[in-house]
C-alpha cells in the first residue's frame, strides 16, 4: 500500500530521514515508533505529500509519489495538532473538508452524519468545536480524515492529551477502520498503544530504522527475557514516572473491552516483556528532549 | 466548475469564521460607523488646520488691477495659488481636491483702491471645498488682508492715491448730480491735502465691511444640498473598515498556517492558488458587506449622505475592496507567526492609513507627505469615495483612483500568494 524505499531527507545540515525502507501492507495496522525527533513525523509528512525525499522513493500502490493530485483522494490524514475549526460546528467542519474533496450537498450531509455517529458526536453535531474537551476535538480530528473514504490513513498521536474513556472510544474506531480494511499508519509514544492496536510495527530513531516487525516477534527477540517496564519504577524514577503517567490511561483501557491484535495482546498478558521494553532497548534510555 | 466550488466553500468558510468572531466582527462592521459618527460629530462645520492654503485663481477682470492683485496674492506666504483661464476649470480642481478654493476676480473687479474710492465695494467670488472649512477661514482671513494691504499700499504711496482719486472723479465725470459732486470734491481735496502732509494709511474697514468675498462651498453636480460632515467621515471609516478586514484575514491565514488547518486543506484535492483564492474571496466578501453596512447607515436620515451614484458607489467601494484583498495577501506573507504578522500588520496598516488621510486630511500634511500617501492604498480609497458620494465623480474622474485600487489588489494578490509559505511539515 505504500513503500518507503531508502527514503532519505535533511533540514539544513539535519539529517532527518537517513535511508528509511518500510512496507506497509494493504489492509494493516502499522505503527510508526520512535521517540522525540526520530523523524516519525517528517515520515509521515513525506507519505502525505508535503515533502519530498532528497533521495530515495515513496509509492502509493496503483497511484506512484504521493505528491500526485491522484493520492490525496487515497490518503487521509488526522494530524497531532488539531486541524479542525474551532469556530465552526463539528458538523460545518465535515461538510466543509467532504465539499474540498467533491462531495455535493447531499452526500455532504450524509457523510458528515454517519462520520459524526461513528466518532460519538451526532449529538453535538450543530455546536461550535471550542466548546468541545480534547477528546472530542480528537474524534473530530479522525472523522475529518476519514471524510472522503481514504484507503490509507496516517494517524499522528490521535490520542495525545486524552482521557481513558475518549482513548478507548478512538481505539473502537480504529478497530472499525481495520474491519473496513482500511490500511493505517499510526505513531504513537504509548507503547501499549501500539502493543495492542498494531499488527507490525517500525521503530525509527535518528532517522532510521531499527527494527519492524509483529509486536510478538519483536517482543521475542529484544526482550522475551526481560520483566517489563514497571520494574524500571525504582531504577530511573524520573524516565519511569513518566512512562507511568502516560501509561495509566492505557492500562486501565487495556483492560477494558476486548484485545487489539492477538500477538501484542498475548505477549501482554505473558507477563515476560512489552513493547516498552523492546522500544528502551533499541532506542536508550537517554532522554531526548 | 469543481475549482470554483473549492473556493466558494473556502471562501463561505471564511465569513462564517470572521462573523463568529465577534471582536473581529465588531471592528469591521461597528467601529467603521462609530469612526464615521464621532469624527463626523466632531467636525461638523469646524476642523483644525494650519500652514498654506492651495488656491485656485481665475482673473476674469484682467485689468492693471486685477493683474497686481493677482501678484499680491501669488506673494503671500499663506497662500499656493494656481492661476487657471476659466471658473469651470479652476471648480473642477477643487472638486477634485487638488485645490482647497476656487477664488475669482470678477470682471469689473480692477483696483481695489480705486474700487473703494468710488464707494463701492471689492467684490471677490469664489468655491470652497467643504471638507477643508479650516483652511477656509483662514483664506477668508488672508484675502480680507491683501485687499488691505494693497489699498493701504496704494494710499501710502502719495502719488498713486493722487491717481486712484483724478481717476475717481474723471469716472464720476458729468453725470453725478452737482451736489454728490461737490461733496465728493470737497473730501477728495482733504485726502489730498493730507496727503500734501505726508498722511498715508488713510483707510480703514467699516462694520459692514468694504470688501464683499462670497464664497460657496462645492456642491455636487446635479444637486445643490450642503454636503454634510458624516459624507467626509465616511469615506475614513470606510478605510479603517477595510483595514480591519484585511488585518483580519491575514491573520486567519497565518493561523490557519499554525493551527494545521492549512496543512488539511492542502491535502485536499485542490490546488494552492484555490485556497489562497477562497481567502481572498471571504476577504472580498467581508469588505463588501461592510461597505454595504456602511453605506446603509449612512443613509440614515440622522446621517444624510446620499451618493451622486449608487453604481458608481458600487464600482468605487469594490475596487476598495479589492485594493485591500492584495494588501491582505502581502501582510499575511510577511512574517511566520500569527503575533508577527499582527504586529508588522498592524505598524504597516496605520502608518499607511495615517499617510493616506484616513485620519487627517492630506491636504493638513506638509508637502513630503502629501507626494508620501499617493503610495497608501488609503488616500486613493477616500479618494474613489468621496468622489462619488459628494464631489460628483464620474466615470472617467474615477478611472485613476479606482485603477490605481485594482492594480494595488492585483500586485498585492500575486505577490504576497508567491511569497506565502503553504506549511511543508504536519506540525506537531
Amino acid at each position: 500500500m505504500l513503500v518507503f524505499d531508502s527514503v532519505s531527507k535533511s533540514f539544513g545540515g539535519v539529517r532527518a530521514l537517513d535511508g528509511l525502507s518500510i512496507r506497509i501492507e494493504p489492509g494493516e495496522v502499522f505503527g510508526l515508533l520512535g521517540p522525540n525527533g526520530a523523524g516519525k513525523t517528517t515520515s509521515i509528512s513525506l507519505a502525505v505529500g508535503l515533502l519530498r525525499p532528497d533521495a530515495g522513493r515513496i509509492t502509493l500502490e496503483g497511484i506512484g509519489p504521493p505528491h500526485r493530485q491522484a493520492a490525496r483522494a487515497a490518503l487521509g490524514v488526522a494530524p497531532q495538532s488539531l486541524a479542525i475549526y474551532d469556530d465552526l460546528t463539528a458538523r460545518e467542519n465535515l461538510e466543509l473538508f467532504a465539499g474540498l474533496f467533491g462531495m455535493t450537498r447531499r452526500e455532504r450531509r450524509g457523510r458528515a452524519g454517519e462520520l459524526l455517529e461513528r466518532v460519538g458526536l451526532d449529538d453535538r453535531a450543530g455546536h461550535r468545536v471550542a466548546g468541545f474537551s480534547g477528546g472530542m476535538k480528537r474524534r473530530l480530528n479522525l472523522a475529518a480524515a476519514l471524510v472522503h473514504r481514504p484507503r490509507l490513513i496516517l494517524l499522528d498521536e490521535p490520542t495525545a492529551g486524552v482521557d481513558p474513556q475518549s482513548r478507548n472510544a478512538l481505539f473502537d474506531i480504529l478497530r472499525g477502520l481495520r474491519d473496513d480494511a482500511i490500511t493505517v499508519v499510526y505513531t504513537t509514544h504509548y507503547m501499549e498503544e501500539a502493543q495492542r492496536l498494531c499488527d507490525r510495527v517500525a521503530i525509527i530513531d535518528r532517522g532510521r530504522l531499527l527494527a519492524m516487525d509483529t509486536v510478538g516477534d519483536l517482543i521475542s527477540r529484544f526482550a522475551a527475557d526481560r520483566d517489563p517496564e514497571p520494574d524500571q519504577f525504582a531504577e530511573e524514577p524520573k524516565v519511569a514516572m513518566a512512562g507511568a503517567g502516560m501509561n495509566a490511561g492505557s492500562r486501565s483501557s487495556l483492560s477494558g473491552s476486548g484485545r487489539g491484535a492477538g500477538t501484542g495482546g498475548a505477549m501482554a498478558a505473558s507477563g515476560s516483556g512489552d513493547l516498552e521494553s523492546v522500544f528502551l532497548e533499541l532506542t536508550g534510555r537517554t532522554l531526548r528532549d | 466548475m469543481r475549482a470554483v466550488r473549492a473556493i466558494l466553500l473556502l471562501a463561505v468558510k471564511d465569513v462564517r469564521l470572521q462573523m463568529r468572531d465577534r471582536l473581529g466582527a465588531f471592528f469591521t462592521f461597528a467601529f467603521p460607523v462609530l469612526y464615521a459618527l464621532l469624527f463626523g460629530l466632531m467636525f461638523s462645520g469646524s476642523g483644525e488646520g494650519t500652514g498654506t492654503v492651495q488656491v485656485a485663481l481665475v482673473d476674469e477682470d484682467r485689468s492693471d488691477g486685477s493683474r497686481a492683485f493677482v501678484e499680491r496674492m501669488a506673494g503671500s506666504d499663506a497662500l499656493r495659488v494656481t492661476l487657471y483661464d476659466t471658473r469651470t476649470a479652476g471648480t473642477e480642481q477643487v472638486r477634485r481636491g487638488k485645490e482647497s478654493a476656487l477664488i475669482v476676480l470678477p470682471e469689473g473687479f480692477g483696483d481695489p483702491a480705486s474700487t473703494l474710492v468710488r464707494g463701492e465695494r471689492v467684490r471677490l467670488e469664489g468655491v470652497v471645498d467643504p471638507s477643508r472649512r479650516a483652511e477656509s477661514a483662514i483664506l477668508q482671513g488672508t484675502l480680507f488682508g491683501l485687499v488691505f494691504r494693497h489699498i493701504g499700499d496704494t494710499f501710502g504711496d502719495a502719488e498713486r492715491a493722487r491717481a486712484v482719486m483724478d481717476e475717481s472723479r474723471e469716472a464720476m465725470g458729468e453725470n453725478a448730480p452737482p451736489e454728490v459732486a461737490a461733496a465728493v470734491d470737497l473730501m477728495l481735496s482733504g485726502v489730498e491735502g493730507l496727503l500734501a502732509q505726508g498722511g498715508g494709511g488713510l483707510l480703514a474697514a467699516d462694520a459692514d465691511g468694504p470688501v464683499s468675498l462670497e464664497l460657496s462651498e462645492l456642491s455636487s453636480r446635479e444637486r445643490t444640498a450642503p454636503v454634510t460632515a458624516f459624507a467626509l467621515t465616511f469615506p475614513q471609516g470606510a478605510a479603517w473598515g477595510l483595514m480591519a478586514c484585511a488585518l483580519g484575514s491575514s491573520l486567519s491565514l497565518v493561523g490557519e498556517r499554525s493551527r494545521g488547518t492549512l496543512v488539511r486543506l492542502s491535502l485536499a484535492p485542490i490546488g494552492r492558488w484555490q485556497i489562497l483564492a477562497g481567502k481572498a474571496l471571504g476577504c472580498l466578501i467581508t469588505s463588501v458587506a461592510m461597505m454595504a453596512v456602511l453605506v446603509g447607515f449612512a443613509h440614515l436620515p440622522f446621517f444624510g449622505v446620499r451618493p451622486e451614484s449608487y453604481v458608481l458607489l458600487a464600482v468605487a467601494s469594490v475596487c476598495a475592496c479589492v485594493a485591500f484583498v492584495g494588501v491582505m495577501m502581502l501582510i499575511a506573507s510577511f512574517g511566520r507567526t500569527v503575533a508577527a504578522v499582527e504586529g508588522f500588520g498592524r505598524a504597516v496598516l496605520l502608518v499607511m492609513a495615517l499617510a493616506g488621510g484616513a485620519a487627517v486630511p492630506v491636504v493638513f500634511m506638509p508637502d513630503w507627505m502629501r507626494s508620501v500617501a499617493g503610495v497608501s492604498p488609503f488616500r486613493w480609497v477616500i479618494e474613489a469615495l468621496d468622489g462619488v458620494i459628494w464631489r460628483g465623480f464620474g466615470p472617467q474622474e474615477l478611472l485613476l483612483p479606482c485603477g490605481i485600487l485594482i492594480g494595488i489588489g492585483l500586485v498585492g494578490f500575486i505577490a504576497g500568494a508567491g511569497m506565502f509559505r503553504f506549511s511543508r511539515m504536519m506540525s506537531a
